[in-house]
């Protein structure tokens, strides 16, 4: 059975070091996941497409602000890119 | 990024502050936002340039992945043997009462081995692993 491998990104690495505790923990979990069972996964993880600038990546929703966004790549490589938490307020401000 | 400005008399700040990008060679993105500070004492104005946090999220994703050559590590999780073996149970619907029937261990054992109150043996794995239908190097910490 072929096992997925998931990459992480040095500045990815950082991000996820300066995340809260739970997001750490979720990202953990959905890791262990993808390794037995590719990244799409059944039930509560929202693995999306992304679209326009962004075709080509996916993210996958830690929680309600915090998300994952990577990359899939050749031989069941997956590279994350991104650990983010979405700023809504920077958002409005533009 | 701060420019310095030394004016005198009456002063149009639209005028004075576009001619002090101009000599500083700084193009404003959209989002960046502007702080005026007046020195009164040596007539002196300053434009603060401040940058936003995020400034584009789409370019900052496309940069770090057209520079994918540099490092990217291999990620493993840090979640025990036990906790691994319940998280897998739990992501395919099943009880320990189903997967004790499908690996032929006890649910007894199973629960130990879950709550890494006993190791579990590579054969041990093996069966779970094949029950959960996943490779059995995931499982082992």
């Amino acid at each position: 059975m072929k096992t997925w491998l998931v990459l992480l990104v040095s500045e990815a690495e950082e991000e996820l070091g300066e995340a809260p505790l739970s997001i750490q923990r979720k990202f953990d979990q959905w890791v262990l996941l993808v390794q037995g069972y590719g990244p799409w996964l059944k039930g509560g993880w929202r693995t999306e497409a992304l679209r326009g600038v962004l075709k080509g990546f996916y993210s996958v929703r830690l929680n309600q602000k915090w998300r994952a966004i990577f990359e899939i790549r050749p031989e069941r490589n997956i590279v994350v890119i991104r650990i983010v938490a979405h700023d809504y307020k920077s958002v409005r401000r533009r | 990024m701060t420019i310095k400005v030394f004016v005198g008399g009456k002063v149009d700040f639209g005028k004075l502050f576009e001619e002090a990008l101009k000599k500083a060679g700084v193009a404003l993105q959209p989002g960046d936002e502007l702080k005026l500070k007046v020195k009164k004492k040596g007539k002196q104005l300053e434009f603060v340039v401040i940058k936003p946090k995020y400034t584009s999220f789409a370019d900052e994703i496309l940069k770090r992945s057209n520079k994918l050559a540099s490092p990217a590590k291999v990620y493993k999780p840090n979640i025990s043997t036990g906790a691994r073996i319940r998280h897998f149970r739990k992501e395919a619907g099943l009880s320990l009462s189903a997967l004790a029937l499908r690996t032929g261990i006890s649910k007894g054992s199973l629960g130990s081995i879950e709550n890494e109150s006993r190791p579990a043996g590579l054969s041990i794995l093996k069966r779970i692993a094949e029950a959960l239908e996943i490779d059995v190097s995931i499982l082992v910490d």
